[in-house]
This record gives C-alpha cells, structure tokens and sequence, in this order.
C-alpha cells in the first residue's frame, strides 16, 4: 500500500507541471502585450512600461518566466494582478462563493443520484427505474445553461420561490445553481449507481448471502451496496473538480461572484496573473481529487494495489 | 505496408466485412445462436457483430426515432432552404423586434427583427459542424494513438499516458476558454479544434484497454503465426474488433461536443456573430427572458433535440454492439 502510494504521488509531479505550464503558455501566447493595453489609447511612459514588465518578467523567455512563477508559488506567492492587487487577495475574496455553490451541488448529485439509483437498480424493470431512466437521459441531453434558463424562468420567476441571481440571500441563493450545476453529474451517479447495483445483485455472493438465510436488508446493505458503490465513490470524488470547473457556466447564468466569473473576466481583459493563479488552484484542486480517488479506490478494492 | 493510421476509414470498413474470416468464433457464436434464438433466417451466411447489431438495431424504436431525428437535422445542416423560403440575414425590420409566433412566422421575430424560424434552422448547420469534425478529429487521433500505445506499449505508451494525464488534469470549459481566447476570429473548425485538443484523451483511454485486451486473442496470435505484419494485424484484425467502444462513445459525445459548442458561444468564446448559432441565439435571449421566452425557447428545443437523438442513437448502438450489457 505504502509502495502504491508513494508511486501514485510521484506520478502527481510530471502532471501538475504539464497542465500549469500548459496553461501559463497559453494564457501568455495570447498575441498583444498587456502592459500596452493597461492604459487603453493613452501613451504609457517608457519608463512605467519597462518598470512593470520587469517586475512580471515579461521580457524573460517564456520556461524562466513560468520557473519564477513556480518558485514564488512554492512559497504561497500567487503573484500581483496588473492592478498591483495580490491574487491571492481576489481568490480569497472569490473563492469561497465557488466552494459553497460546489458543496451544495455535491451534495445534491450525492444524495438524490444514490437515492434514485438504488431505487432503481432494487426494482430493475419497474415504473420508477423506467422514470429515472427517462429523466436522466432528459437531463443529460439538456445543456446545463438551457436548464439553468428554464429553471430561472419557471422556478424563480413565475414561481417565486428562488432567487434568480446574486448571492444576497444567503442559503437560498445557491440551491437553484447548486442544483444545475449538479444535474449532468447527478443522472451520471443515479445511471452509475443503477448499473452497478444491478450487477452486483446477480453475483454469487448476494444469493450465497440470501441462501445462508440474512435478511434482505442485511443482504443489499451490507453486501450488495457496499461493493456496487466503489465505482460511483471514484466518481464523486473525481466530479469534485469538474463541479468547480463548470462552475464557471453555472456562476454566469445566475451571477454569483465566484472565481468562474472572475477567471472570465481576466481571460477576456489579458490579466495574466489572475488567470494563471486561479487556474493553477483548480487543477490543484482537480489534480488532488484525483489522486484521493485513487488512494481511495485502493483501500475499497485491494485487488488494485497489486497491478 | 502503409502506415496503419493513414487510410483508416475505407479500410475499416473492408476490415468490417472480412470479420468472421478473421477467426474471432465468439462472436460468430454468439450470433449464430442469437439468429437461431430469434428464429431469423439461418440463410444469412455472414452473421458477423456487425451485422447482428444491424438487424438488432433496425427492430429497436429508439434507434430509428433518432435516427430519423438526426438524418432530418442533417438535411437541414446541409440545406437549411429547403425549409423555408426565408433568408435569415435578410428582410429583418427592427419594427418587428421580438414580435411573438403566429401562424404564418412560427418561431416569431428576434431581437434585431428578424425571422426566428430561418434563424434557427440555419443554426443547425453550425451546431452539426462542430460536433461532426470534433468527434473525426479526436476519433482519428485517439484511436490512432490509442492503438500505438496499446499494441506496442513500452515507452510510448508512457509517454501518452502521462500526455492525456496532463490533459486531464485542465478542467475542459475552463481551458477551452483559455484556449479560444487565443484567437481573434472563431469559426466551426476553431471550436471543433480545441474540443479535439480537451476531448481525444478519453477515445485514447477506450482504444488502448480494447486493444490491450484484443491483442491477447487467439486469432491475433494465428494471424501472426502466418507471417502478418504488426501493421496488417492492426489493421484488419485490431481495428474492427476493438472499434465498436469507440463508435459508442463517440456517437454519445458528438451530442455532448454540440451542447459545449453552444455553452462556450453562450459564454461569448465559441462562434462569433454574424454566425447563426444557437449558442449565440440563447445568450442573446438571455435578458428578455421574462418577455419574450420563446427566443430562448425554440434555439434551446432545437438543441435538446439534437444531443438527445445522438445520445439515444449511442445507448441503442451500445445496446447492439455489446451484448454483455443486455
């Protein structure tokens, strides 16, 4: 086990500097210089101009500039916005939003995707597999925005009963985007969980266990769930980061202030610094997910550690 | 020998045909008693996957619904004019601003007064564009580079895993964003090139373990032990057999590609107007929302529509071609 994980965290390193330095390449390749378009159609002094492309490093060559990044970063420096504001200002001023409306959508895709597929998976072929059948597929072949859209219109407009936009009313403001930004996942789980139960229900065990005379509530609680849930367990816990990604869409159709907004804005506006530092911290995010999963998956499954 | 990955698509489908020939008998038995259990004609010499999934599909009503679906949207992608008489960019009157449906304009006016039902229908040629060459291009280059990783392995095959790891590791919307920020003018191919660039590793992932796990069989050993090139072996023995997981997938992400392409043009870094894109039509519907519901609606339907015929069309083939999950 030891051995597993010491292999799955070296294998973390060449992948977290791939995507980062991806990403800065990118976000830096973009044709136009920055500094220049900080002051709009007025003429900068020369003396400014070289003043703040020295303290970005922007006249180094592109891997010294991306080793410098790292190396502050290493130090919990994530760098000045243009504006001389640190990032690490701004994402912990955005941050939080983001992780609230994730959770929130976590929790929903977890606990009404579980609910649903174990629903259907115990009654294979009945009315209510039949509908979470249907209403998956619906869900899945509803882009997240157009939901989002109708949810707005029906639910917060005609109804009333939430907040269209905005984050002024605390709890109640992130349970419609947290339940959008859930929806795509949420099908997947309900699918996911469905299969497996289904499958495992046909295994020896479960009818050894039935044979040796337990009750049904032992023989799908204790046998049949726990082993069909491994798969939907990697699957939640890689979704984690893909929520916080997509959070981005959500974040735009209902206008919360989180960092989706924000990395939106600074793509659009050349801001660099600020791309890169929130970017960086979600493929962290995603990068870690990732990794737990598969620690996790081995403590589920033992049968992993020894490929 | 031609390098396999050169001429896939003809040779795909000669491979396709000369299937049974390759010896794969669990598939032939498995077809066989499937023909004999349904009482189909025993007459039908070649009882090859494909085939049986053919005749498997033609009986299932969720494929021909979206198969129908899709062959009408596709003829609307290629002549939208056979439709409606009316040009989508012109005649507009800003006098006619969101001007609802009616009998005779049935999906209403736009913001810019124009007619709704034109704009739409237009749109679908976009939408399909980007979903068609996003699933060619990360078709060809996973399956292209899935096989090479999985035939050959070794250090190849390391060097793409970690290549679609670092891939994986960038959340998709997040760097398509980035990515198409880069540059000035987006078009269907600009679009369809960055979800190739998010999108191949999973095609990747599918191909190698299909190929991992054909390259074991009996018939692949047989086929060498007569003196087949590793090029010729891929190509009509690999190809075919580990091809259907692929086709499954692909069918189900051209759908997902289409509702991104819309997101991200929604987002304002997908097509540019004056494109017709119901991603753009949406995002313009946005703020009147509340007056004039059917400009979200009607680009939004047609959109529904879309990804659901080919995510019906992908279940129905998953259910043909892989008769382990029936």
């Amino acid at each position: 086990m030891g051995r597993y994980v010491l292999r799955r965290l070296l294998q973390v390193i060449p992948v977290f500097i791939g995507a980062t330095f991806l990403i800065f390449w990118m976000v830096y390749a973009i044709p136009g210089d920055p500094i220049r378009a900080l002051s709009g159609d007025r003429p900068q002094s020369a003396a400014v101009m070289r003043t703040l492309r020295e303290r970005y490093n922007l006249d180094d060559p592109l891997p010294v500039q991306y080793g410098k990044y790292m190396g502050n970063l290493a130090k919990g420096d994530f760098g000045r916005a243009f504006s001389g504001r640190e990032v690490s200002d701004i994402m912990k001023q955005r941050f939080p939003v983001t992780i609230r409306l994730t959770l929130w959508a976590f929790l929903f895709e977890a606990l009404f995707g579980l609910i649903a597929g174990v629903l259907a998976g115990l009654r294979r072929g009945s009315f209510l597999d039949n509908l979470v059948l249907v209403t998956t597929t619906a869900v899945v072949a509803i882009p997240s925005f157009v939901l989002g859209f109708v949810a707005q219109l029906t639910l917060g407009l005609k109804l009333r009963w939430f907040p269209i936009a905005g984050i002024q009313n605390g709890t109640k403001s992130y349970i419609l985007p947290g339940l959008i930004l859930a929806s795509l996942s949420l099908a997947f789980v309900a699918r996911l969980t469905r299969t497996s139960l289904v499958e495992n229900l046909r295994n020896d065990y479960v009818r050894t266990a039935r044979a040796k005379g337990l009750p049904t509530r032992l023989v799908i609680g204790r046998h049949a769930l726990r082993n069909s849930l491994i798969p939907v367990v990697t699957f939640l816990g890689i979704d984690i980061g893909s929520l916080m990604g997509g959070a981005i869409i959500t974040e735009g159709i209902f206008n919360l202030p989180g960092v989706g907004g924000e990395v939106f804005r600074a793509v659009r506006t050349q801001e660099g610094p600020i791309v890169v530092g929130i970017v960086t911290a979600l493929v962290l995010v995603f990068i870690l997910c990732n990794l737990v999963v598969d620690i996790l998956y081995a403590v589920l499954d033992p049968r992993i550690r020894y490929e | 020998m031609s390098n396999p990955t050169d001429d896939r698509p003809s040779e795909g489908l000669v491979a396709t045909t000369a299937q049974p020939r390759s010896g794969d008998t669990k598939n032939l038995a498995t077809a066989s008693q499937i023909t004999g259990a349904a009482g189909g004609d025993m007459s039908l010499r070649e009882a090859s996957l494909w085939s049986d999934a053919w005749r498997q599909l033609r009986k299932n009503p969720f494929f021909v619904v979206s198969a129908l679906l899709i062959l009408v949207l596709v003829i609307i992608a290629i002549a939208p004019g056979l439709f409606t008489d009316v040009d989508p960019r012109k005649g507009c009157s800003l006098s006619k601003s969101r001007v609802r449906p009616s009998a005779e304009h049935w999906f209403g006016y736009d913001f810019q007064g124009c007619d709704y039902f034109a704009r739409v229908l237009y749109g679908t040629r976009n939408s399909m564009m980007v979903g068609l060459l996003t699933v060619i291009g990360t078709v060809v280059l996973g399956c292209g580079l899935g096989m090479i990783a999985g035939f050959y392995g070794g250090w190849l095959d390391s060097i793409i895993a970690r290549l679609t790891d670092v891939i994986f590791g960038i959340p998709t919307v997040l760097g398509a964003i980035v990515v198409l920020n880069l540059f000035r003018e987006r078009k269907a191919w600009t679009v369809a090139l960055v979800l190739v660039l998010f999108g191949w590793p999973t095609t990747l992932r599918l191909m190698r373990s299909s190929v991992l796990s054909i390259k074991e069989m009996d018939y692949v050993a047989a086929a060498r032990a007569m003196g087949a090139s590793n090029a010729r072996i891929l190509r009509l023995h690999i190809l075919p057999n580990a091809l259907a997981p692929v086709i499954v997938y692909s069918t189900i992400a051209l759908g997902g590609y289409i509702a991104t392409e819309a997101a991200l043009s929604f987002l304002g870094v997908g097509l540019q107007l004056p494109a017709i894109s119901w991603g753009l039509m949406i995002d313009v519907a946005q703020p009147h929302i509340q007056n004039s519901p059917h400009l979200l609606l009607f680009p939004g339907a047609f959109l529904v529509v879309t990804v659901l015929s080919f995510i019906l069309m992908g279940d129905a083939l998953r259910d043909a071609l892989d008769p382990k999950l029936r």
